[in-house]
């Protein structure tokens, strides 16, 4: 596989966001085009398709980590030696004006604002009963997400800034689904009505993005 | 050969008296029991937010019993008054493989189970899709009678949203 200077930093190379749906609509038919005009890089998409494909036959769902609670144990331990290296390379301010910056009384006063900012916002999350989310990642860089839980709504809340409008004349349909079953040697998925007949049909296509139809049309 | 003999034979065979007979593959039976394990049940809307009912798109739809007053909880959360379901989708959450949840071919979810909480919920890896593409990876823990709301693209004179409730926690073994 190619190793290039630009795809070495964070950034998923463009073949990698295409495999894996993450390409807004216009990038992806620029990068298709590209794609049919360079059989190198058909190349390397093949070959990574190949090994995702054979990854997911032989590797199960979820691994479990032998000896689980040592491992984090191990983990803690080694990031309290990382914390205790910083602290001892950081040097204590000597300034004698900086000193009230170590007051006793100025870290319980900071915990108090704190505090009263935690119950005065409404929408900060918290309570053991109500949904969380612990991560978010929206591959457009356009897109900006927010995460809150709202107490009004007593509901978690996503909120996507940036998106792309839907065109005013798409038609929306939607469905009344009441189950779905996967076969995983094909992964393809039936969907149910409340008829129990299969209304919606999921198959994969050549990238393994996910495709839905309906069988009667 | 003797009649009763061969007649003996056939009614043991039928009984399931011989080991090796048994130790055969046997299709598993249609059955509930056979369906593959779940950490839980969600149900998952596509929900058009206008500010006008004139606006609404006409898709008559019970309100769900998975989220009572769902049209007022999002009415504290964005700025629409009328609210109406265009598509939903009850569906289980499978433990070993992913699930989705396709109320529409415009917006859907899929879901992957991370496992029960041990306070209560699920903890699930959840992609939002718009037809070809993912908009955003999540991981969260649905918890239940607390909705997870996802505000979706402004279309026509509103916005789609996609809403999501745990329906059930039972768990098959």
């Amino acid at each position: 596989m190619k190793t290039t200077p630009e795809n070495q930093d964070a950034t998923p190379p463009d073949w990698m966001r295409w495999l894996d749906g993450e390409m807004p609509a216009a990038e992806r038919a620029s990068f298709e085009r590209e794609l049919a005009g360079d059989p190198g890089l058909q190349a390397e998409v093949e070959a990574a398709r190949h090994l995702s494909a054979m990854l997911k036959q032989e590797l199960p769902a979820e691994m479990s980590i032998p000896h689980a609670d040592f491992f984090n144990s191990q983990i803690q331990v080694r990031l309290s030696q990382i914390e205790a290296e910083e602290r001892r390379s950081v040097p204590v301010a000597a300034s004698p004006w900086l000193g009230w910056l170590r007051m006793p009384w100025l870290i319980g006063a900071a915990a108090v604002v704190v505090a009263l900012l935690a119950v005065r916002r409404d929408e900060a999350p918290s309570s053991e009963s109500n949904t969380l989310v612990m991560s978010t990642y929206a591959p457009n860089p356009k897109v900006v997400v927010n995460a809150f839980h709202s107490e009004a709504a007593e509901a978690t809340v996503l909120m996507l800034e940036g998106l792309e409008e839907l065109p005013a004349d798409r038609k929306v349909v939607g469905w009344h689904l009441d189950s779905g079953l996967t076969d995983p040697a094909s992964m393809s998925t039936a969907f149910s009505g409340p008829s129990g007949e299969v209304e919606v049909v999921m198959t994969r296509d050549a990238r393994n993005q996910p495709r839905l139809w309906v069988p009667r049309s | 050969m003797n009649r009763s003999l061969l007649l003996l034979v056939v009614v043991w065979l039928v009984a399931g008296g011989t080991p090796w007979l048994s130790a055969q593959p046997v299709p598993p039976p249609a059955s509930p029991a056979a369906r593959p394990a779940t950490d839980g049940k969600v149900w998952g809307a596509l929900v058009y937010a206008t500010d006008s009912a004139e606006k609404l798109t006409g898709v008559k739809s019970e309100p769900s019993k998975f989220l009572p007053n769902m049209d007022q909880k999002l009415a504290k959360v964005f700025p629409w008054t009328h609210f109406e379901i265009v598509g939903q989708h009850t569906q289980d959450v499978f433990r070993e493989y992913e699930s989705w949840v396709v109320p529409s071919a415009d917006l859907f979810l899929k879901v992957d189970s991370k496992g029960p909480d041990a306070g209560g919920g699920v903890h699930l890896h959840l992609q939002f899709w718009r037809q070809e593409q993912v908009l955003l990876k999540t991981d969260a823990l649905l918890r239940p009678k607390s909705p997870l709301f996802i505000s979706g693209p402004k279309w026509r004179d509103g916005q789609l949203l996609f809403v999501l409730v745990l329906a059930e926690e039972t768990t098959t073994k």
